[in-house]
Order: structure tokens, then C-alpha cells, then sequence
């Protein structure tokens, strides 16, 4: 879900990212009209999400998922990341469980790694890189007082590896230039991106009680209207901001501003 | 193996073990009809369990380390227990959920019409419009109280349900070996006889209808040998029934 602000500070909730609503009033602001993210190196309002495959750099079916999955985003990124080189499937388990503490969701470590196999973005194989599908277990056959039994077998050890659909995913997924991207569609509100970022610097982070009591009434909220989880919401979808019990800036937000800073020196030198 | 949770309860009182020390009885070890009936009630109760709800993590992990005949003679047969023990020897962390989703699809199924699924009752499959509650479950109602069973309280569903009607045989079979093993060849037979009828009046006729849609809608090879191998289980089970009591 997205929200565009038109005209007179009303909100819009487009389902989709990437698309307005114009035909109800005429007055979206022109940064929300979904833009190549390619072409220009910037996103839209709202939409730092932006499918990369609508611009040829990467198969339908991983971009798919992302799109369908908005949320789940880090940890699908970090199973593909994980799975550069193949990975036992405990191991990227593991991994993901960590994730999904983060996050509450109900999906299983499991269910992660089958939806990216199924989007084509993982594959499982054997110990020598071999399709696993091809390489299944048969039962073994016993004989016991003249009578034969079968008796189930153990399955070849699985790995999961990231295909190359998942790879060109990965590699088009360029979260700072999504967040430059984002500040740059709303340049007006860059001081307020850069106040949140650095209230979350500290070690214990800041709920979001707290960063909406330092934001909310900051003049330039005030017209129009809005309110400072917005802010929290679009930087987490750009991986500035991570939670982990409390909203921490993340190492790509610490670069941020430390661009932002130097970029703001400069042109104070000026 | 042996199924849990009974959905049949016995008014007979539970005698099994009387008699088990009277030197004169019939070992069931040293008794080949004895065995046999053991073979049958272990079958008819996993068939019925593996109907009655879906796999959890105790039955998947009993299932995984037992044996299971091979080369019976019966191509059904056969082909059923491959597949449920291909897919026993390929087990992993989503395969829980997998059977989960599995059985839902079909048994249950999502559509709005009678169609959309392997419906597991008796009614459905032989009433004109696949309704449930109709006259093959009081029919079978009517024979499961003739026999001294009634239904569970903590069983929900209709009585014509083909895991009951199953674990109907079970204890068909159950019965007839503790009579066998106290020497009550009559008692025996009788069991057989009931269960003779019950096999062809009531859950041949409609199975093999249900076990088609199992092979169209379930996507897993659990279900798939669970189809195939109730088909082969109770046509054999009825041949040996007709080649028994015939002789009888």
C-alpha cells in the first residue's frame, strides 16, 4: 500500500505501487506518476519498490514475488544473497529464521525457500550441483524370512543455490540509489528523512511514539498533513531503517547521511 | 501398524486379553489365519487413519521407519506402497505442510460445487445430486449398530466417511481374531461374513470412484499410493474374502 498526497492533503491508498490515482482530482503531484527507474536513477513517490522487471533487467517470476511480497522483502534477498554459493538447507534454515524473528511473520523458513523455487529464483541440487528433482531417493528392498519389504531410504543431501534469474534480481536491486531516489522525489522533506535517520542512530533505536512526538509538529508536516511514520515506512522500504525491537538507522542509512552531510558541507563551502 | 484415535466404540467389554493364558488357545505366531488377520486390521487401520485427518509428525516418523510388503502380486497394491515410500525416503522440512495442503486439496478442496474434490463420504458418491447425509450413511449407521459399534462423541463427521467405514473393517477384523484366538470359529466367521457384505455392498462400489478424483486433485505421491493402494487393498481383500468364506 502506498500513499500519495494530492493536492489538498488528502490521501489516496493506491494497492499497487508505481501507479496513481489522477483521474480523481487531476492534482497527484507529477513525482507520483510512475517513472523507468533505469532511465533516470530515481523513483517515484512511494514507489522505491519499483518492479526492476519492468525494465528488462530481470525474469517475471522473481520479480513477481517481490511485488507480491512487499514486506517479506529483506528476507528474500537474504536467502539469494546466502545462496550465491550453494548452502545446505539447515544452514539457509537457519538464516532465515534469524530473519524472521524480525519480522512476525508467519510464513516458515520453508515456505521462503519453496516460494523462491517456485518463482525461479532458487533451485535445490544435489552435493555435485546436480538438479535434485532428478535425484530422488528410491525405497531400499529387504528380504526378511523369504518376504521382500521395502523400507524408506534416506534422501541425498540438498542444497539450495540461487539461480540465475534470482542472481540478475539481486544485482538490480540497488537499495541506496532507491533511497537517493526517494529523498530526490521529495527533496522538500529531505531534512526530515535526514532528522529521522538520525534519531534511530542511537544504540536502543527509537519507537515510533518517539520519533512521532520529535517530527510531528515540525512546521513542514503541518501543511499538508503528515505525519512521521510516513517517513519511517518509506525509508524501511528502502532498507535505511531496520527493526529489531526498536527502529534502528541501518548501515545503508548511516551512508546516507554521511553523503547527505558531506554533500550539504560542500555546498555550505560554496 | 495400527491406527490411533477410534472413532468406533465397542459395547463389548474389552476381553482381548482373557484367554491369553489358556494353554489350549492358538498362538497367533504358529497360526497363518491368525496373522493374516493381523495383516488385515494393521492395513485397514492405516488406511483409515491416513483418511480420518492429516499426517502429523508422530504417524510421518512411524510410517518412515516401518516395512512395507513388496511385490504382492497385486499391481495396485504395489504400486501404492512404492509411491507413499518414495515419498517417505524423500522427506524434508516442508514435507509436513506439504501433506497438509495436500489432503486439504483433496479432500476438501476450495470450490463452490460438488465437484471439487475426493469427497470422502459414501452419500456423495451414490446419491443422484452428491449430497452428504443421505441413505447409504443411515444404512451404514444402521449396520455399525446391528455389529455393536456406535460413533465416537468426538468424531464430527458423517458416519459413512470412508475412514470410518474402514476402521469398521479394522475392527471387524479385530474381532474375528480374538475370537479365532479363544477357538470361537463361529464368532470368527460371522466377523467375516459382516465384513464380506460390508466390503461389497457398501465401500467397493463407491471407493474406486473416489480413489479417481484422489489420482486427479492430489498433487503429492503420498496421496497418489494412498489412492492406488486402497484400490488394490479392498479388491484383494474381497477376493480373499469370496476364496475364504467359500470354502467355509
Amino acid at each position: 500500500m502506498v500513499r500519495q498526497r494530492i493536492g489538498d492533503g488528502q490521501y489516496e491508498v493506491n494497492m499497487t505501487h508505481g501507479t496513481t490515482n489522477n483521474e480523481t482530482d487531476g492534482t497527484a503531484p507529477k513525482s507520483a506518476e510512475p517513472r523507468d527507474v533505469a532511465q533516470d536513477g530515481t523513483a517515484p513517490d512511494g514507489t522505491a519498490l519499483r518492479d526492476v522487471a519492468q525494465d528488462g533487467t530481470a525474469p517475471d517470476g522473481t520479480a513477481k514475488l517481490f511485488n507480491a511480497m512487499p514486506s517479506h522483502r529483506k528476507t528474500l534477498l537474504a536467502i539469494l544473497r546466502f545462496c550465491r554459493c550453494p548452502h545446505k538447507v539447515p544452514e539457509v534454515l537457519a538464516l532465515v529464521e534469524e530473519e524472521r524473528l524480525k519480522s512476525f511473520t508467519h510464513y516458515s523458513a520453508a515456505d521462503y525457500c519453496v516460494l523462491l523455487e517456485q518463482a525461479g529464483s532458487l533451485c535445490k541440487v544435489t552435493e555435485d550441483g546436480k538438479d535434485y528433482t532428478q535425484a530422488k531417493a528410491e525405497p531400499a528392498v529387504v528380504e526378511e524370512d523369504g518376504m521382500e519389504y521395502l523400507v524408506a531410504n534416506e534422501p541425498p543431501e540438498a542444497f539450495w543455490v540461487t539461480t540465475d534469474a534470482g542472481a540478475a534480481y539481486l544485482e538490480a536491486d540497488k537499495p541506496l540509489e532507491r533511497l537517493r531516489g526517494l529523498v530526490a522525489s521529495e527533496s522538500r522533506y529531505q531534512r526530515i528523512y535526514e532528522e529521522v535517520l538520525l534519531l534511530c542512530l542511537d544504540e536502543k533505536g527509537r519507537s515510533i511514539a518517539e520519533i512521532d512526538a520529535a517530527l510531528d509538529n515540525d512546521q513542514l508536516l503541518q501543511e499538508p498533513r503528515i505525519y512521521a511514520r510516513h517517513f519511517v515506512d518509506l525509508l524501511e522500504k528502502c532498507d535505511a531503517l531496520d527493526w529489531v525491537d526498536s527502529w534502528k538507522t541501518s548501515s545503508l542509512g548511516r551512508q546516507w547521511l554521511e553523503e547527505a552531510r558531506a554533500s550539504e558541507t560542500e555546498g555550505g563551502a560554496k | 501398524m495400527t491406527g490411533t484415535g477410534k472413532v468406533l466404540a465397542s459395547q463389548e467389554a474389552a476381553d482381548k486379553d482373557s484367554g491369553k493364558q489358556d494353554p489350549l488357545f492358538r498362538s497367533a505366531a504358529d497360526d497363518g489365519l491368525a496373522r493374516l488377520l493381523q495383516q488385515r486390521e494393521a492395513t485397514y487401520d492405516l488406511l483409515s487413519r491416513l483418511y480420518r485427518e492429516k499426517v502429523d509428525e508422530a504417524l510421518i516418523s512411524q510410517m518412515k521407519s516401518s516395512r512395507y510388503p513388496a511385490n504382492t502380486g497385486n499391481a495396485d497394491i504395489d504400486k501404492g506402497y512404492q509411491l507413499i515410500v518414495t515419498y517417505l525416503s524423500n522427506l524434508w522440512e516442508d514435507s509436513l505442510p506439504e501433506l497438509s495442503v495436500d489432503y486439504t486439496r483433496t479432500f476438501i478442496g476450495y470450490g463452490v460445487d460438488a465437484y471439487s474434490a475426493a469427497y470422502p463420504f459414501e452419500s456423495v458418491h451414490t446419491s443422484q445430486r452428491r449430497l452428504m447425509m443421505q441413505a447409504a450413511r443411515d444404512e451404514v449407521l444402521a449396520l455399525y449398530r446391528a455389529a455393536g459399534f456406535n460413533k465416537s462423541a468426538g468424531w464430527a463427521e458423517a458416519e459413512d466417511h470412508v475412514s470410518v467405514e474402514l476402521e469398521f473393517m479394522a475392527r471387524l477384523c479385530e474381532r474375528a481374531l480374538a475370537a479365532w484366538e479363544k477357538g470361537e470359529e463361529a464368532q470368527a466367521f460371522e466377523a467375516l461374513v459382516v465384513q464380506h457384505s460390508f466390503l461389497a455392498d457398501h465401500l467397493l462400489p463407491w471407493t474406486p470412484m473416489m480413489t479417481i478424483e484422489m489420482r486427479r486433485f492430489s498433487k503429492t505421491d503420498f496421496y497418489q499410493g494412498l489412492a492406488w493402494l486402497t484400490d488394490g487393498f479392498l479388491k484383494a481383500d474381497l477376493e480373499f474374502l469370496d476364496d475364504f468364506l467359500g470354502e467355509g
